[in-house]
């Protein structure tokens, strides 16, 4: 058994005005903790707002109006982390406090508390576009390498302005210092490349065993790259007219691609849902063991639905892998979970409109 | 009401403001008559500075007119906010170039829509040792900065660019990771 020593676990949950919660104080143990109710009740919300302190976003909507309980003018949500207290606050735009103070710059307190969600979203790293396994390689780095974001967002504005200069061109007019943003392009490429391939072997290292642990077959992984790292700058030079033809930039790592192949076989195409599954929940556990290995801090695990979509034999083994975190919370309408491992048990049932969460028999939040 | 449609054309106003502001004006016409006053004189008198592009009143203004400072170094900007700021601060006695905006194709601003030319003719004309690219340190400052140096090394005038780097009087754990790295990459040698 674990033994929780380090009190870097999410102590205490506050929300206010946020999806179906119009008040919400909750305090909370390291361990696991098991979040049982009927769909709709607001599991599923309480998860979210855990997520969106760590990452200032949502895993369900890019909309943060989607968010505010309906009719409402703000939704203000905090957690307490060790002795850090982040607090979010939104009304048109967000603002962060951290310890009480606001914070500048949004990315500058990104992962303060740090989570890993497992979602039932999180298929789209297989079985969505390139786009949707960058997404996952992007967040991985972030949470704990912050100069990577302003790399990616300074890069992404250069490709910007290159494509609009090649659809200029494209157009029929004469372009002008099209090599300045070729040359910024390789310039911040050169980081971005080099946080992936380190990433991309840490992740190979611990996906691999935990992949077979849970479905008994052989995974590799690997890193596609978006074009000649060696010399980007000069390929894209000598690419400069083809791509004048298509109107955008066809080489570099928003080109980057990661491919999965399960026992030989790529596993976009052929592999069934369940190792699908068990394939994006490796991903995640191997993503959190990184973030443990670089940060030396346990992130705190969600788990939306996943585990009630697996069969008994894997909800054992995959009850067993969360024992190694400090704080694991787990959102299901499976009442049988609780067969698998020392659960913390919270209820959360709907009264009349409005969510209501029990612990034991105690009733600990009714508002 | 149109007047604070047009307040919030400023920046930093929002539509709060831009309200507080119409109504001051509305109940202190006097006020309100004077901004209008130094607006219209601002708006007849100013104009663009035909060497640096800096406004001003006279043409050439006061600084290129100048026999008091060093004639021999430029100090190229984005925009005349950036000379009021050195000038402000007292720490640079050379000439300026003002480029009226950073090249950022997005914006249908290329190297021709910015003042470039005239600065790469000064170049030739002017008897220069050094030329300070001083634009900001965002994704577009810094291609401007590439193009002109590009532009400009075919003259034997030394090229230089401001470093980057922690804020004075902050401590180091303030200072973001992009600002720790640039600091980091700009750092030099202790010399006696």
């Amino acid at each position: 058994m674990y033994i929780y020593n380090s009190g870097m676990y999410l102590k205490s949950l506050y929300a206010n005005n946020f999806r179906n919660f119009r008040m919400l104080e909750l305090e909370l143990q390291p361990g696991k903790n098991l979040i049982l109710g009927d769909n709709g009740v607001g599991k599923t919300n309480l998860l979210e707002i855990v997520y969106f302190l760590s990452t200032f976003g949502s895993f369900r909507t890019g909309e943060n109006v989607d968010l505010l309980k309906f009719g409402e003018p703000f939704f203000i949500i905090s957690g307490v982390y060790g002795d850090t207290k982040v607090k979010v606050r939104y009304s048109d735009k967000k603002e962060i406090f951290i310890n009480g103070l606001k914070e500048v710059r949004l990315r500058d307190s990104f992962g303060t508390i740090p989570v890993v969600a497992l979602t039932s979203n999180d298929l789209e790293i297989v079985d969505g576009s390139p786009s949707c396994r960058r997404r996952f390689i992007n967040m991985g780095i972030s949470l704990y390498n912050r100069t990577y974001i302003d790399t990616l967002s300074w890069y992404n504005r250069a490709l910007r302005q290159r494509n609009s200069l090649l659809n200029h061109a494209k157009m029929g007019k004469v372009i002008k210092g099209i090599e300045i943003w070729e040359e910024q392009l390789s310039h911040y490429a050169l980081p971005i490349i080099k946080a992936r391939v380190d990433y991309i072997d840490k992740l190979i290292k611990h996906t691999v065993p935990v992949f077979n642990t849970l479905a008994g077959q052989k995974l590799e992984l690997s890193y596609k790259k978006g074009g000649n790292y060696r010399n980007l700058k000069e390929q894209l030079k000598k690419m400069r007219n083809k791509e004048i033809e298509r109107g955008y930039t066809l080489y570099g790592p928003h080109r980057d691609e990661i491919i999965f192949k399960i026992d030989g076989h790529g596993a976009k195409v052929s592999a069934s849902f369940g190792i699908k599954k068990a394939l994006t929940v490796s991903l995640r556990i191997a993503q959190a063991r990184i973030l443990n290995e670089v940060r030396k801090e346990e992130p705190i695990i969600i788990l939306d639905e996943i585990i009630g979509e697996l069969d008994r034999d894997r909800i054992d083994l995959l009850s067993g892998l969360l024992d190694e975190y400090e704080q694991v919370l787990i959102a299901t309408t499976r009442e049988d979970v609780q067969g698998s491992g020392d659960f913390n048990v919270y209820r959360i049932e709907d009264k009349d409109g409005t969510p209501v969460i029990r612990k034991g028999l105690k009733e600990i939040h009714s508002i | 009401m149109r007047l604070t449609e047009a307040l919030q054309f400023f920046p930093g106003i929002g539509k709060k403001s831009a309200e507080r502001i119409a109504f001051y004006i509305l109940s202190n016409p006097q006020d309100g008559k004077k901004i209008a006053e130094s607006v219209e004189e601002v708006l007849s008198k100013i104009k663009f500075c035909n060497i640096c592009g800096n406004i001003t009143v006279e043409d050439p203004c006061s600084i290129c007119s100048s026999h008091e400072r060093n004639r021999t170094t430029i100090c190229v900007v984005e925009k005349p906010m950036d000379v009021f700021a050195i000038e402000r601060a007292g720490i640079y006695d050379g000439l300026y170039h003002v480029l009226g905006g950073l090249i950022s194709p997005l914006d249908n601003r290329g190297p021709d829509e910015i003042r470039i030319e005239p600065l790469i003719l000064r170049a030739k004309k002017e008897d220069l040792n050094e030329i300070i690219i001083a634009t900001n340190p965002t994704t577009e400052g810094e291609a401007t900065a590439l193009y002109l140096q590009e532009s400009l090394k075919e003259f034997n005038i030394k090229i230089s660019r401001i470093a980057q780097g922690i804020p004075v009087g902050t401590d180091l754990d303030f200072a973001d990771d992009i600002t720790l790295l640039r600091a980091m990459e700009g750092r030099r040698e202790f010399k006696d």
